[in-house]
């Protein structure tokens, strides 16, 4: 199984900017290979229980793709059962954030988190306090 | 006669002199405040000649993304002017911070660099989105047209690291 950040790797014969869209094209079925859900927009969340809902830019941030490995080679995999994901790169404006964490914008980096308990979004994070968190709710460090 | 071409000869030295200053002073610090957001006063830039930041008298230039490149021109979007925008990846500095400790900013949109045709050294960009109009949260990314353009003959544009074009 590839890691995250091999998606935006240069190939021999790549035109600028072709890593990035095979990343974007890449990125839905190695997250599931993960073990991670992909989120649609409009899908239920789950009304009990709780729920990471995690948005990386898969199409252009070499950063977010490492934080992705960080979190997925990180002990307990079992935390990944309340993880789901979605990939903002594919985004053609701020508002598109709004279908997936409402209230999260204005966002100027990425990743963005959204935090779940029993249906009620209790958390919204984005850019370098999004980082923190997430490396501190799966360990990746001490 | 003597004495006449001695002295427009020095009055031409310091109109060298005084236009060299202004243009590196436009250029390295004041976009900044100024914020170049319309295509005419980007285009009209494009004739500036970056004077060299470099020790080695190399232009590199950073093209947008999160995170400072230090002792070369970071370039970014108007949006790092915005209160709260975070610059720095690695220490989370506003770019007040970044400033103050000698880094260099220009404010331009993606599609319009503010730098003179075949002007630069060397390219870089880590972690950019290299995005058309109607793609991206943030506008269009980084035209790979444009930085065809900015690069002199040889230089190099590296990504995350990689060379991945020589301008021939």
């Amino acid at each position: 199984m590839s890691d995250f950040s091999e998606l935006l790797e240069h190939k021999l014969g790549d035109e600028p900017g072709d890593n990035q869209k095979r990343a974007k094209r890449k990125f839905p079925a190695l997250a599931q290979q993960h073990g991670l859900k992909v989120y649609e927009p409009g899908q239920p969340l789950p009304s009990s229980g709780n729920l990471i809902l995690i948005g990386v830019a898969a199409g252009f941030s070499v950063y977010d793709l490492s934080l992705l490995d960080e979190i997925t080679a990180s002990g307990d995999r079992s935390q990944l059962q309340d993880v789901a994901i979605f990939d903002a790169s594919l985004f053609t404006s701020m508002e598109d954030f709004e279908k997936f964490i409402p209230g999260i914008i204005p966002v100027h980096h990425t990743p963005v988190v959204g935090v779940w308990e029993n249906g009620k979004l209790i958390a919204k994070l984005k850019g370098p306090d999004a980082r923190v968190f997430l490396r501190r709710h799966f360990s990746t460090v001490g | 006669v003597g004495d006449f071409r001695t002295f427009a000869n020095l009055r031409a030295l310091q109109i060298k002199a005084l236009v060299a200053a202004l243009r590196w002073l436009f250029v390295t610090s004041s976009l900044v405040a100024g914020s170049v957001n319309s295509p005419t006063f980007a285009s009209a830039l494009r004739f500036t000649r970056v004077t060299s930041l470099t020790p080695k008298g190399r232009v590199i230039v950073n093209l947008g993304g999160e995170g400072e490149v230090a002792g070369v021109i970071n370039q970014n979007l108007k949006v790092i002017l915005d209160d709260g925008f975070v610059v720095s990846r690695g220490t989370g500095e506003s770019l007040a911070d970044l400033q103050k400790a000698g880094h260099t900013f220009v404010v331009s949109q993606n599609e319009f660099l503010p730098f003179a045709s075949n002007s630069v050294d060397e390219v870089i960009t880590n972690g950019v989105p290299l995005a058309q109009k109607g793609e991206g949260f943030l506008g269009p990314g980084i035209q790979p047209s444009e930085v065809q353009r900015i690069l002199q003959s040889g230089g190099k544009w590296i990504d995350n690291g990689k060379t991945i074009y020589i301008k021939p």
